[in-house]
C-alpha cells in the first residue's frame, strides 16, 4: 500500500505534462486566425454622413495618404491634439487627406468644437458603432495611417503630431 | 437526587441522511437553475445580458461588457443588439469581436491551446484530490481495522446489556 503513492503520482503527473504538452503543441482552431490588428491589411470601410450631411466614404481618397481620427470633444489628449492635426492638414493638404470619426458625439458638438478649434477636414457622426468596432478602437484618440493603395500603413495610439506624421509617411513612400 | 436523562432523538441517523439529502437537493436545484442557458435567438434583454457578459470591457480593469459604462463598453453592447436584431447566433456575434479585438476580448478561455489548462487543470486536480484522499482513508482502515479481539468483543457485549437494562429499569 505504501509503495502505491508514488505511483499513483508519478502517473497523475506523467498524465498532466503530457496534458500540456498535447494542448501546448494543438493547432488552436477555428479562431487562430483572430487578430486585433488591421495594420498591413487593407483599410476596412469606412462610409458616413459628416456633421453637415454629407456623405463620406474613405475609397473617395485613394492615391492620397489618409489619417483616420477616432477622436471625441470630452476625450482631452483628443483636445490636446486637435491643433497638430490641423497644422498637418494645412501643411500636407496636397498629399494627405484627415478623416475624423466622432467616437461619441452629437453634431452640434462637432460643429462647436472645429468652430472654435479650426480644421476643416470631414468628420463623420451618424453610427459610428461599426466603424469604431471594424478598426479594433479602444482608447481615444487612435489614428490610421492609411496609405495611397488603401492599405493601413500604421496604427498610432494616444495623440499624435504633424512631424511625427510626416516622418512615418516620408519614411513609407 | 436523580437527574432526568434528556429523551434520545428517535432516528439520529435517517434524519442525519435527510438533511445531507436535502442539502444536496437544494445544491443541485440552484446550480440548476443559475446554470440553465442563455436564449440562443431573439434579441432580448436576457440574451443581450449574457452575451455582454461573455466579453471584456478593454477601456476597464476586471470588467465585462455587461458591467461596464465606459464609452466602448457601450458601442459593444450597441453593436450586440445590432447584430441580434439581424438574427445573428451567439456564436457569429462572439466571433466578429473576437476577430476585430483578439481571442483576449472573450471573458471565456479557449479549449484548444494553453487556454484549455483552464479547463482541464481543475478537473485532474479533483480527480488527483479524490485519489490521494481514497488512499489515504483505505491505509487508515488497513492501519486500524484489525479483528476485535474476543475480550473487546465481551466488553462491548456487556456494555450493551448494561445499558439495555438500565433502559428497561422502571423509573
Amino acid at each position: 500500500m505504501k509503495r502505491r503513492a508514488p505511483l499513483v503520482a508519478a502517473i497523475v503527473g506523467v498524465a498532466l505534462v503530457s496534458l500540456v504538452v498535447l494542448f501546448a503543441t494543438a493547432p488552436s482552431g477555428k479562431d487562430a486566425d483572430t487578430s486585433q490588428s488591421v495594420v498591413g491589411k487593407l483599410a476596412p470601410q469606412l462610409t458616413g454622413t459628416t456633421a453637415d450631411g454629407s456623405k463620406v466614404d474613405l475609397d473617395d481618397y485613394r492615391g492620397k495618404w489618409v489619417v483616420v481620427n477616432f477622436f471625441a470633444t470630452w476625450c482631452p489628449p483628443c483636445v490636446k491634439e486637435h491643433p497638430e492635426l490641423v497644422k498637418f492638414s494645412q501643411r500636407d493638404g496636397q498629399i494627405a487627406q484627415v478623416v475624423s470619426v466622432a467616437f461619441d458625439d452629437p453634431a452640434s458638438k462637432i460643429k462647436e468644437f472645429f468652430a472654435e478649434r479650426g480644421g476643416d477636414w470631414p468628420v463623420l457622426i451618424d453610427d459610428t458603432t461599426a466603424s469604431s468596432l471594424d478598426y479594433a478602437v479602444v482608447k481615444l484618440p487612435e489614428s490610421f495611417l492609411i496609405d495611397p493603395q488603401g492599405n493601413v500603413a500604421q496604427k498610432l495610439e494616444g495623440g499624435i503630431t504633424a512631424a511625427e506624421l510626416d516622418k512615418i509617411i516620408t519614411s513609407k513612400s | 437526587m436523580t437527574v432526568a436523562e434528556a429523551p434520545a432523538p428517535k432516528h439520529p441517523v435517517r434524519q442525519k441522511w435527510w438533511w445531507w439529502l436535502l442539502m444536496v437537493a437544494v445544491v443541485v436545484g440552484v446550480i440548476a437553475v443559475a446554470a440553465r442557458p442563455a436564449p440562443q435567438t431573439g434579441a432580448s434583454d436576457q440574451r443581450r445580458f449574457a452575451l455582454s457578459a461573455q466579453l471584456k470591457c478593454l477601456q476597464c480593469v476586471g470588467e465585462s461588457v455587461g458591467a461596464s459604462q465606459a464609452p466602448l463598453a457601450v458601442k459593444f453592447r450597441q453593436e450586440i443588439d445590432r447584430q441580434m436584431r439581424q438574427g445573428k447566433t451567439n456564436d457569429e456575434i462572439l466571433n466578429y469581436f473576437a476577430q476585430r479585438y483578439g481571442r483576449q476580448v472573450l471573458e471565456t478561455p479557449p479549449a484548444t491551446g494553453w487556454g484549455s489548462l483552464v479547463w482541464i487543470a481543475p478537473v485532474l486536480a479533483t480527480a488527483a484530490a479524490v485519489m490521494m484522499l481514497t488512499m489515504t482513508f483505505r491505509r487508515r482502515r488497513g492501519k486500524n481495522g484489525a479483528a476485535p479481539s474476543s475480550e473487546d468483543v465481551a466488553l462491548v457485549t456487556a456494555a450493551l446489556a448494561d445499558r439495555r437494562d438500565a433502559g428497561a429499569a422502571p423509573k
